[in-house]
């Protein structure tokens, strides 16, 4: 995959460079080794929405977690306003697709728990997590348990905490794949209306090419074995986008184009597995 | 717990009201029920009181007069009040102990390596085989009673912590992890939370456990509480007030438990609807 031409001057917000992972799995005494990622490389710019899709086991989720250094790449680097990255930091936070709330927490306890971490003053995080309790439309539930939640619910506490870190990019890991049809398309346009007001970067992995095409700029399609970027689909549909978007004949368009890639992709990785094998 | 909310907002109140009154008398013919069994108990020990020397069995009832006699004269509270303190001192002993050692174990598998044939060795030793080294190094009082106490008690509580950690989800260290936690905040603000039920479920297992090591404790080092009250009355064929110290025990045991039962509850919600769906 070719680097994107950088004609442009500014520096990219998010510069993935080249990213190799391969995972050993010992059982007994053999050895195999899986290639996750076959060097991906892609840029993505301050303020831009970029889904990432690709077929099951195509690494998109460990693509996720090297960008916000919770794994560590064998090679390749991750870039964050031309800065090399060393591991999690408060520039980035990511909404897991497990919603990852703590269950002995309080809606506003979960919220606030990433300030509790740096310290940051009782009366300060209280107040920043109840607003954007607010903004996910969650108030009245501060001192609700996550078990009292629905599924969509408890994925809004889990967007409202990473952006009560006040992150440049957000990391979103199929974060809607676990709610029901209907809940999933409130939240995507729910996302989206919070994102056109905060202006944050956002990296949304998905399986669903729908939902990649919706809510991004650009779609980045994703093949298997070994994980790697089959193209970039640039999605230029006007914003802000409402439901009234989803039957638009350019969407469709581009959704079309974008399954005949991700179809190439899968076709390309069935090919080459039966000619290893 | 999803269906029963579920089914509040879309059922008439009557049916609900219906489902729960059916709920609650099941619950109450429950407890009937384990009433019963406890009253027949009593009611042939009384029985069988009258037929046998009192040497062997003395009827209920004299236990009964030796309990308000014991109490009134102060025997029986100056005895409980001893076992007590010998209990509660062991039970948070263990605790210290259980959950520290369970925790390092669960979280560095080489503290596991050095630890484990220690724990598993004394786990599966007769505790009681090291009485005689305990009162060699304690000597008779208090101390060596904690420590039989502990040796007894401790594990359920290790065993659990040490599983629990072993547990503790991918799903809640991530998002710490990301979040930039440090070692000790993943400690007390993520791992410690999360293993509380296991806790509270092994420290209701130690109760138990516990009373036995108090009893054993008071038999063998210097007899003393209600163990020893037993021992005493055992041993000049007072069979009515024998029972007495035992009644009480197991009164302690079973309100101990039921109260640590309780507060699992309280404190882990969120467990209780994690299984309610299973079952």
């Amino acid at each position: 995959m070719t680097p994107e031409t950088a004609a442009t001057t500014e520096v990219p917000k998010l510069r993935v460079e080249n990213i190799r992972k391969t995972f050993f799995r010992v059982e007994r005494d053999r050895v195999t080794a899986v290639e996750a990622l076959g060097g991906v490389s892609f840029t993505v710019r301050s303020g831009e929405f970029v889904s990432v899709i690709g077929p099951s086991g195509c690494g998109k989720s460990t693509l996720l977690r090297i960008i916000d250094g919770l794994v560590a790449a064998d090679e390749g680097g991750v870039f964050v306003d031309g800065k090399k990255l060393t591991g999690p930091g408060h520039d980035r936070a990511v909404v897991f697709q497990y919603f990852g709330l703590y269950p002995w927490r309080t809606v506003q306890k979960n919220v606030e728990f990433g300030l509790e971490l740096q310290g940051v003053p009782v009366a300060e995080r209280r107040e920043r997590a109840r607003r954007n309790i607010a903004l996910v439309g969650l108030s009245g539930f501060e001192n609700h348990y996550p078990h009292e939640l629905s599924g969509g619910m408890k994925q809004r506490v889990g967007f409202a905490r990473a952006l009560t870190m006040d992150p440049d990019i957000i990391l979103m890991d199929e974060p809607f794949s676990a709610v029901d049809e209907q809940t999933r398309e409130l939240l995507q346009e729910q996302l989206l209306d919070v994102w056109e007001k905060m202006g944050k970067t956002v990296v949304f992995i998905t399986h669903s090419i729908d939902e990649a095409v919706f809510l991004a700029d650009r779609v980045i399609v994703m093949g298997a074995r070994p994980g790697r970027i089959v193209e970039t689909v640039a999605v230029d549909l006007p914003r802000p986008r409402t439901s009234a978007h989803r039957a638009s004949p350019r969407l469709l368009e581009i959704r079309t184009h974008a399954w005949e890639t991700l179809r190439r992709g899968i076709i390309e990785a069935k090919a080459g597995l039966e000619g290893v094998g | 717990m999803a269906e029963t909310v579920h089914s509040t907002d879309t059922t008439p109140d009557t049916r609900v009201g219906a489902q729960l009154a059916a709920q609650r008398r099941r619950r109450w013919r429950d407890r009937a029920i384990g009433f019963g069994a406890v009253m027949l108990l009593i009611a042939v020990w009384e029985v069988a009181g009258h037929m046998t020397p009192d040497i062997f069995l003395s009827p209920f009832h004299r236990t009964l007069i030796a309990l308000y006699s014991l109490t009134v004269d102060g025997t029986l509270i100056r005895a409980t009040q001893n076992s007590l303190i010998v209990l509660f001192a062991g039970l948070a002993a263990s605790v210290v102990v259980g959950v520290v050692i369970g925790l390092l174990m669960g979280r560095y598998e080489r503290a596991a390596w050095v630890l484990e044939p220690y724990v598993n060795g004394l786990y599966a030793a007769p505790t009681i085989a090291f009485l005689p080294l305990v009162t060699l190094w304690l000597g008779l009082y208090t101390a060596p009673k904690i420590a039989i106490v502990v040796l007894i008690a401790v594990f359920p509580i290790l065993k659990n912590t040490y599983a629990g950690v072993a547990t503790v989800d991918q799903d809640y260290l991530e998002p710490a992890a990301s979040m930039r936690a440090s070692e000790f905040q993943i400690f007390t603000k993520v791992i410690l939370p999360a293993i509380l039920p296991f806790v509270m479920a092994g420290l209701r297992l130690s109760v138990g456990r516990a009373v036995v090591g108090v009893v054993v404790g008071e038999f063998f080092t210097r007899q003393s509480g209600l163990g020893g009250l037993i021992v005493q009355y055992a041993g000049s064929f007072r069979t009515a007030e024998m029972f007495v110290p035992i009644l009480v025990l197991v009164v302690i045991g079973a309100v101990l438990t039921s109260l640590v039962g309780y507060m699992q509850r309280r404190l882990a919600p969120w467990k209780e609807s994690e299984r309610d769906p299973g079952i």
